[in-house]
């Protein structure tokens, strides 16, 4: 008689079980377990990115006016959670966490609820005189003996010497605070919009702007305006004539430069370009930048699998 | 003397039915693990059938689309009292990102009583064991009342 896998049935009479006994042996999820929500409201600067990235809509706040500022409320719906951890990502102060606690059973939906109150104080009037020396807001002129420090309210300041207009704070800031004038080289900060979220210090390619925490800047002498009046008048030519001369210098507004000697015109800078500036023609081995669109990121010269471009 | 008898055994096995109400299938998929003997959920006598007529406990995952409602209340209409209903993820519960959907007929909660919500997305089986537990101890309740 044939009995197939008779050992093996035998020997498993005596093994020990592969199940997990769960209720009589507790069982802890494994490291970096996205589980229940944990809201520290003490950290919260209610800038309101969690509600904004969140996936399953289940974040919302609740802002009750009382003395001196508002209390508000913020709350987040497990039961409509997805714990993919967007909310703690974006958090710059770390005030979401997702604990590795699993055991999320209700009977009642309110049990499903975690929510966490802080008060906000409403921000102080802005003084009635212009931005002082010690804390630019726009472009004035600062002293010259001034000292660039960052804001005791949380809110971004600019370091005009080190910012090229780029205009990518202004797109990505979430509360729509901040107006940058690429040709009037204006950077401007709506006080009351601010949520002082740290977005636009985060975004900004030449780290211009300052968040509490950073280091004070000394103040240089403005960039030249003179460099920026006379690459004005070369924008028109296309970038490859004036790049033929033999040794490629870097520009001085931070736009890119093409070595044509290295360039092998594959395109990838082009590709790569999140502004579109660069037009480059394989066939006929041409690489031309548009001066306007150009924001000086520098992503080319990164991507350039030669080195070809000179920033 | 039967009727201790009977009464001890089905508190002691309660039958599940699965319904998916247009699931992605991530929680049908742990339903199944708690099921099978990884995280045997078999030993505590929860038993899958298929029939709801049989059942216990529904367990419904899924937000509930305009499509599967009409079938889904007609199978929980034809489960016994006393019974109890269990929502599985946070679909059933709220919709979670499906919400605002034009094929979501909003969440369960809207068409019948749902006794117990276990959260997650998907939830771990140990989650759910815990969820079937509580609905065990409210079937139990509800047939103490009956």
């Amino acid at each position: 008689m044939d009995l197939p896998f008779l050992k093996e049935a035998v020997s498993g009479l005596f093994s020990k079980t592969s199940c997990e006994m769960y209720p009589f042996v507790p069982s802890e999820a494994a490291p970096r377990y996205r589980g229940r929500i944990v809201f520290h409201p003490e950290k919260c600067i209610n800038c309101s990115m969690c509600e904004r990235v969140c996936a399953g809509g289940a974040i919302k706040s609740v802002a009750v006016p009382v003395e001196g500022g508002q209390q508000i409320t913020r709350s987040f719906n497990l039961g409509s959670c997805t714990f993919c951890s967007h909310c703690a990502d974006f958090c710059n102060h770390g005030a979401i966490e997702l604990s590795a606690d699993y055991h999320m059973v209700a009977t009642k939906e309110e049990d499903l609820i975690v929510s966490g109150t802080f008060f906000k104080a409403a921000p102080k009037k802005p003084a009635p005189k212009p931005a002082a020396p010690a804390a630019p807001k726009t472009e004035a002129a600062p002293a010259a003996s001034a000292l660039i420090k960052p804001r005791d309210d949380g809110k971004p300041v600019q370091v005009p010497s080190k910012c090229v207009y780029c205009t990518l704070c202004a797109k990505k800031c979430p509360a729509g605070a901040l107006t940058v004038d690429r040709a009037a080289k204006t950077w401007t900060l709506d006080e009351e919009s601010c949520v002082a979220c740290g977005t636009c210090a985060t975004v900004c390619p030449k780290k211009a702007i300052l968040m509490p925490g950073d280091e004070p800047v000394a103040v240089e002498a403005p960039k030249a305006e003179e460099p920026k009046a006379e690459a004005a008048p070369k924008a028109e030519e296309p970038k490859a004539e004036t790049a033929a001369a033999a040794p490629v210098q870097p520009r001085d507004d931070g736009k890119p430069v093409q070595d044509p000697s290295k360039c092998i015109y594959c395109t990838l800078c082009a590709k790569k370009c999140p502004a579109g500036a660069l037009t480059v023609d394989r066939q006929n081995k041409t690489w031309t930048l548009d001066e306007d669109s150009c924001v000086a990121c520098g992503t080319c010269a990164g991507v350039c699998p030669k080195d070809a471009i000179v920033m | 003397m039967f009727k201790k008898l009977i009464k001890e055994s089905t508190e002691k096995s309660p039958w599940l039915f699965h319904i998916n109400a247009g699931s992605c299938n991530g929680c049908d998929i742990e339903l199944v693990s708690v099921l099978t003997p990884r995280f045997d959920a078999e030993r505590l006598g929860f038993k899958l059938v298929g029939s709801p007529r049989h059942a216990d406990i529904v367990v419904v995952t899924g937000p509930v689309t305009k499509q599967s409602l009409p079938r889904v209340l007609r199978a929980i209409s034809q489960v016994p009292e006393p019974r109890c209903i269990v929502t599985m993820g946070s679909c059933p519960q709220s919709g979670n990102v499906f919400k605002e959907s034009y094929s979501i007929a909003g969440p369960l909660s809207k068409y019948v009583h749902v006794d117990v919500d276990v959260a997650g997305c998907a939830p771990r089986p140990q989650a759910v064991i815990d969820g079937l537990a509580l609905a065990t101890q409210i079937l139990k309740e509800k047939r103490g009342q009956k």
